[in-house]
């Protein structure tokens, strides 16, 4: 795994950096500058991302119980979060948790093993393995934490695209709505009632992935303070190994990167068995793991409907 | 002589007269006196826990350190007189990093009195400063992120007398070891003043 340091840069002066500001004046000669024009004006800066290529942030999710430690829990939720600054596009890749996969503590098996028998860095290196991607860092929850960051920021507002029931008894319907921290948790579990299964739950982990994204934005270009908000909930209830200056960096270049600029699709496999149990056979080579890798997105026209579960 | 704002209020601290225009004198003034004033501060923890008393103390010196650079920043953007006559504010960007000190420098007009100052007035007195300050804490309690939110005003008298005001959102990170300023978003709200 490659712990980078991210290199803050200066944002061109045609960027729309953080998303703070509105338009400002055009630079005239200097010998013909007219005397500043009375009314209101603004100017603006925030560091943006150049880095020497893509960024990886695997992001995890624990099915670890109270009384048990996080990292000692099945690990539920796979995504790996691609950011390439230069194309200013991202993709969110689902992996299932039933993919039957050399572990790289050694033998096959669910990949969703990994994290209980050798905690992060063992889930760090199996997606790797898999994958071809080079990690930068990892981030990691459990389900008080996913309800506690999402209650502590007001809720989670979410486009559900489809109507279906939740696990225990929630109806989703599809629209625009907030979820509570509770309700969150309860559409990111639910599995049973999907038409595709897993493959549809890993992509509604990226569908809320993608909603705190965008709530993190439009909230950040009302209110700056959010930044603190945000960053502080977020901490408090995740495990990572992201330096917080590092965070600060990409919160920061959070409005390089439009939400329409993110792709979210989970990578489908074969449904088989392994001793006994139903597995994952994901196709190798992968065409959707050597597309993330090599630059760290997935164009939307590349996405075939496979990988784009839609229920 | 009470001078009014265009928003009615009356001006305080200057004394009568002090809005009539005046040919140059010959002696340069000299800069008014202006710090921000501290109206509130705010600590937010990325872990669980109090905060101990020594990373209060620290996250205070942090908060001074900020204020000094805007301190700074708006008495050399605004009440330095030589600055204003030359129309150069060189010295009011360095308590900016790298990328925000370029921007800074390329918007000189929006930061500071402007390049034609000189031109437009003879004197600029502050009216008033207000500094509001988060600190975002690591999880070990040093503060990593400040942000500094200031408005300020001034009386800018001369030819055309205006009302200034600046309001600044500044975020603050440890650079080459001191505090910075690393992202900026302001406004400037300016407003023409009756001379009376």
């Amino acid at each position: 795994m490659r712990r980078r340091r991210l290199v803050a840069a200066v944002a061109s002066l045609a960027a729309g950096v953080a998303g703070l500001g509105v338009a400002t004046l055009q630079a005239t000669p200097a010998a013909s500058v007219p005397l500043l024009q009375i009314g209101e004006a603004h100017a603006e800066f925030a560091p943006s991302l150049r880095g020497d290529g893509p960024i990886f942030i695997l992001i995890l999710g624990s099915d670890a119980r109270p009384g048990t430690p996080l990292e000692r829990g099945l690990c539920d939720s796979i995504h790996v979060l691609g950011i390439n600054p230069g194309a200013t596009r991202a993709t969110i890749l689902g992996i299932p948790r039933d993919s039957y996969v050399p572990i790289a503590t050694g033998g096959t098996n669910k990949i969703n093993t990994a994290l209980a028998q050798s905690g992060p860095k063992g889930m760090v290196d199996t997606v790797e393995d898999l994958t071809g991607v080079t990690l930068d860092y990892y981030v990691l929850t459990g389900f008080d934490g996913l309800k506690r960051i999402f209650d502590a920021l007001g809720g989670l507002k979410i486009d559900i695209p489809y109507s279906f029931e939740g696990h225990e008894a929630t109806s989703f319907q599809e629209g625009r709505q907030t979820l509570t921290g509770a309700e969150a948790l309860e559409f990111t579990r639910t599995r049973k009632n999907l038409s595709q299964g897993d493959f549809d739950r890993s992509m509604n982990h990226g569908r809320v992935l993608l909603a705190a994204f965008t709530q993190f934005r439009a909230e950040l270009r009302k209110d700056p303070t959010a930044l603190f908000r945000w960053i502080a909930v977020g901490m408090r209830n995740v495990a990572t190994d992201v330096p917080l200056n590092e965070l600060l960096t990409l919160a920061f270049a959070s409005s390089e990167i439009g939400p329409k600029r993110v792709t979210n699709l989970v990578a489908i496999g074969s449904i088989g068995t392994a001793g006994g149990a139903s597995v994952v056979n994901l196709p190798s080579p992968n065409p959707v793991f050597r597309d993330v890798a090599a630059d760290g997105y997935v164009l939307p026209e590349n996405i075939s409907a496979a990988n784009a579960p839609s229920g | 002589m009470l001078l009014t704002q265009d928003d009615d209020a009356p001006v305080r601290g200057l004394p009568p007269g002090v809005d009539e225009t005046t040919e140059g004198d010959g002696d340069v003034a000299a800069t008014p006196a202006f710090r921000f004033t501290k109206a509130t501060r705010e600590l937010v923890r990325t872990a669980p826990g109090r905060v101990k008393r020594r990373q209060r103390e620290t996250s205070e010196r942090a908060a001074i350190a900020a204020r000094n650079i805007l301190d700074d920043l708006y008495t050399e953007g605004f009440l330095d007189p030589v600055n204003r006559e030359q129309g150069l504010y060189v010295e009011a960007f360095r308590g900016f990093a790298g990328g925000a000190r370029k921007r800074a420098e390329a918007r000189p007009g929006l930061l500071t009195a402007g390049p034609r100052a000189g031109d437009r007035y003879e004197r600029i007195l502050p009216l008033s400063g207000r500094i509001d300050t988060r600190i975002l804490l690591s999880r070990g309690g040093k503060p990593t992120l400040l942000l500094s939110v200031v408005r300020f005003r001034a009386a800018a008298l001369g030819p055309e007398p205006a009302t200034l005001r600046s309001r600044g959102q500044f975020f603050f990170e440890r650079v080459g070891g001191s505090w910075k300023i690393v992202s900026f978003h302001i406004t400037r709200t300016d407003a023409p003043r009756e001379a009376t």
